[in-house]
């Protein structure tokens, strides 16, 4: 008897076991598919005014203009937009006439003042020191002015998806921006369902019924998972609990393995930057790296091509110019080809025949951080330039004492490419963030005044870049593609360096 | 509560106990203070990332308070939250009672699962090999071993490796709450609970055994066989009653490791629970939210410190009447 209830017991257990392991989610009854993307960041808000994700707030939030793959800006919730006057100064866009937030209220130039208003003054989001604006005004019904706080011809371009500064929410977000933390109020393709949200974990999405393109919407679900772990993010894909996951370096080979298609493009740069400039470093010294030539040897010594290869392998490109998204000028980017005989000679001529000794902060970042340096380091020994490394583990400690200019040089990865506007005002404006001792080159200072009031300012950002190249100012080193791993049947997961991401209201199931 | 139990052992065990939790809450909140103060960064320079100015980080200091002297941005902590307020995060702006109310129910999913599955078994694999005999009680020392020896982490990537990639039984990743769906709950707690559950199965297993053994082996049980008692009698109101007391204090043990355990349970599965919260509130220097979740993990260690002892209380009749 005893036997027959342990056997009975047993029994029962394994049959609900299976009965659990067999219970598998049913697939959305709608003719539309359900579309999972794994995200690899924490997901505490979806308010694109604080802590926003773009590629999230994508989803919900139609931007002002466009970015295309291709990197060409395109009509947004704006169908067109100029700069008033000369100057860069104001700036306005006409807003398409049948654009409607997710409660039906329609957008027009009020409401998008009355967002940009709560955006910069009320919530202070976070890229506000990137197109800082005095006031919003409007003119008719559906035209928006932005009267900027200093010229910047690339509002256009921040106005995108790419910095979240044009995705535009709704009077009822305003009236109540903690229900944005979980909840959205945009124009996009797709509106939160706070109800399915598990915080922390996941989001979803359901189909916007007033969006004024109802043959973009391609899923009758999005779930957006929010998962941290390279490894754990890979196992979801290949279970098939996702169909579109951010990637990691470390995963891709795995992923490409296991079947999966690898999207990859360029999406960030690593880079060994010159911090001191200036003729004298901090403690009153000479400073070495004033040297023009000396400069120019430490990138004639770097064997860019195979460091690229051994650490990014085929997922990587190699550079000496940084990518700007405006200034970049294709024939600068291979300017030092690899050359330790002529970077010698150089380092003899600016008055170092015997060597010399250069500091830097070491970025923590794991695979693109220390084995790349100590490359670099390898080939700047063998022409006589040792560099006196501080290899940082804590990310915060070494932001830290890069910005105490502790050092004289640094490395970093960079995800995302900057604008040459934002290059110039982090790293070469006099007393930006990352130029100490006030030094300032004023060639590079008048083209960006030049350009930054000018209607054709790409020129003056290419002269810029070049002026930046020849005068080695920056040690670029390659340009590390970002992954996206998705299912053979997901399509439209697309994207390059300047529109940094693919976003997920265009993909689509094939 | 009837006057007597007030009065009695156990409300002497309870009181006592409270009475030690509030120094307690006091120690840890001034050390997890001091302690994510000290490390290097700050929740300005997290929130935004390295291509801010001066002034942004200047001003977003203030702005959170970050500027005031540590010893002051403590007690306008302890004043607030003497009156019940926890304060807000400073990295999302949610209040961080809300975020901790949240994520609660998915960390004690998973600590009670555990706990659970690792009693029954644990203590029924414990009694039958000390009841079987050598070679099964054997079986059960290598099962200790195996337990002990075998990273909760790895254990964990296995799973997954065959159970959501391989045989797709169960997902990789995520949590379903109850409410939404009871079978989806389940499911999606079954692997993170099997990997944290192992380690303490094969920990109660070997206590069960070792404590079986010694009072099977006593005078009274083998005056209790001679008498006659069934063996159920013998196995179960003799033999593991009074072995009860260091089984209980092991699964208390057990149950406190577990806390400890959700931080990579959490992260390896993607659930969204205190563990998790807590790592990335101390890499967000969040100082409310670390305060938060410090304070409810250790409000859940003294619960079930209490717990324990009052267990003691009601399985051991000396206990109650000293």
């Amino acid at each position: 008897m005893r036997r027959l209830l342990v056997v009975s017991t047993f029994l029962l257990a394994v049959a609900g076991f299976a009965s659990i392991a067999a219970a598998r989610p049913t697939s959305d009854t709608a003719s539309k598919p359900v579309l999972t993307i794994g995200i690899n960041r924490s997901g505490t808000t979806i308010n694109p005014a604080t802590l926003g994700d773009e590629a999230v707030d994508d989803l919900a939030y139609e931007s002002i203009t466009h970015l295309q793959p291709n990197g060409q800006l395109a009509p947004g919730l704006a169908v067109s937009w100029h700069y008033v006057g000369s100057g860069n100064k104001t700036f306005e866009f006409t807003l398409r006439k049948n654009a409607r937030f997710s409660d039906g209220t329609p957008v027009n130039a009020q409401a998008v003042k009355n967002w940009m208003n709560y955006y910069y003054f009320k919530a202070k989001g976070l890229q506000v020191g990137d197109l800082p604006v005095k006031s919003v005004s409007t003119s008719g019904r559906y035209n928006v002015i932005l009267h900027l706080a200093a010229p910047n011809p690339s509002a256009p371009f921040l106005l995108s998806e790419v910095l979240g500064i044009g995705f535009i929410g709704g009077p009822k977000g305003i009236a109540n921006p903690s229900s944005l933390d979980t909840g959205t109020d945009g124009a996009g393709p797709y509106v939160a369902d706070p109800s399915q949200t598990v915080s922390g974990s996941q989001d979803v999405f359901v189909p916007n019924k007033y969006f004024y393109d109802q043959s973009a919407i391609h899923f009758s679900k999005v779930v957006v998972k929010y998962i941290t772990q390279a490894t754990t993010m890979l196992e979801a894909i290949k279970s098939g609990q996702l169909d579109v996951a951010m990637g990691d370096p470390s995963t891709a080979p795995a992923a490409k393995s296991a079947g999966l298609n690898v999207v990859s493009e360029p999406g960030g740069i690593d880079i060994l930057e010159i911090l001191d400039h200036g003729p004298k470093t901090p403690a009153g010294d000479p400073n070495p790296l004033f040297n023009l030539k000396l400069r120019q040897a430490i990138n004639y010594a770097i064997d860019r091509k195979t460091i690229t290869k051994a650490i990014v392998g085929q997922y990587g490109t190699p550079t000496d110019e940084y990518p700007t998204t405006d200034g970049y000028v294709q024939s600068m980017a291979n300017y030092y080809a690899y050359n330790p005989a002529k970077a010698k000679a150089l380092l003899a001529q600016a008055g170092f025949p015997n060597g010399v000794t250069i500091g830097v902060a070491g970025d923590p970042n794991g695979a693109l951080g220390a084995p790349t340096l100590q490359a670099v380091a390898q080939n700047l020994q063998a022409v006589g330039i040792k560099l006196d490394i501080n290899q940082y583990a804590d990310l915060n400690q070494w932001v830290k004492d890069v910005l105490a200019d502790k050092y004289p040089t640094d490395t970093a990865y960079e995800e995302g490419f900057e604008s040459m506007a934002q290059l110039y005002t982090f790293n070469f404006e006099p007393h930006a963030l990352l130029n100490f001792g006030g030094w300032s080159d004023p060639v590079l200072d008048k083209l960006n005044a030049q350009a930054v009031v000018s209607k054709n300012p790409g020129k003056f950002f290419k002269e810029m870049s070049t002026r930046i190249v020849t005068q080695g100012y920056l040690v670029p080193l390659f340009i590390a593609n970002s992954y996206f791993f998705t299912q053979k049947d997901i399509g439209g997961v697309a994207y390059s360096g300047p529109s940094r991401e693919p976003w997920p209201a265009e993909w689509y199931k094939k | 509560m009837a006057p007597s139990l007030v009065a009695g052992p156990t409300g002497k065990v309870v009181a006592r106990r409270l009475g030690f939790a509030l120094i307690l809450l006091l120690v840890v909140s001034v050390l997890s203070f001091v302690l994510e103060s000290l490390t290097p960064g700050n929740a300005a320079l997290e929130i935004l990332g390295t291509n801010a100015t001066r002034a942004q980080y200047v001003a977003l200091d203030k702005k959170l308070g970050l500027d005031l002297p540590i010893y002051q941005q403590y007690f306008n902590w302890l004043k607030a939250a003497i009156g019940g307020d926890l304060g807000t995060s400073v990295y999302s702006g949610q209040p961080v009672a809300h975020q901790i109310a949240q994520r609660l129910p998915v960390s004690l999913s998973l600590v009670i699962g555990a706990l659970l599955a690792s009693s029954v078994i644990g203590i029924g694999i414990g009694v039958i090999s000390a009841v079987r005999g050598r070679a099964i009680g054997r079986g059960v020392d290598v099962l200790a071993l195996i337990g002990f020896v075998l990273p909760s982490f790895w254990i964990a990537a296995e799973l997954i490796v065959i159970f959501a990639v391989r045989l797709q039984w169960l997902p990789a990743t995520g949590y379903v709450p109850l409410r939404t769906s009871p079978t989806e709950w389940l499911r999606s707690l079954v692997l993170p609970v099997a990997s944290l559950s192992l380690f303490c199965i094969a920990a109660i297993a070997k206590q069960t055994r070792e404590a079986m053994l010694d009072v099977l082996g006593s005078v009274y049980v083998r005056l209790a066989r001679a008498n006659g008692a069934s063996r159920r009698s013998i196995v179960f109101r003799h033999g593991l009653r009074n072995a009860s007391l260091p089984i209980v204090t092991v699964i208390g043990l057990q149950a406190v490791g577990l806390l400890g355990g959700t931080v990579f349970a959490e992260t390896v599965f993607a659930l969204p629970g205190l563990g998790s919260l807590l790592v990335n509130s101390a890499l967000n220097h969040d100082l409310p939210l670390v305060q938060g979740v410090t304070i409810c993990f250790t409000l859940m260690i003294v619960l079930i410190n209490l717990v324990v002892d009052v267990a003691y209380t009601w399985l051991n009749p000396r206990l109650r009447t000293a």
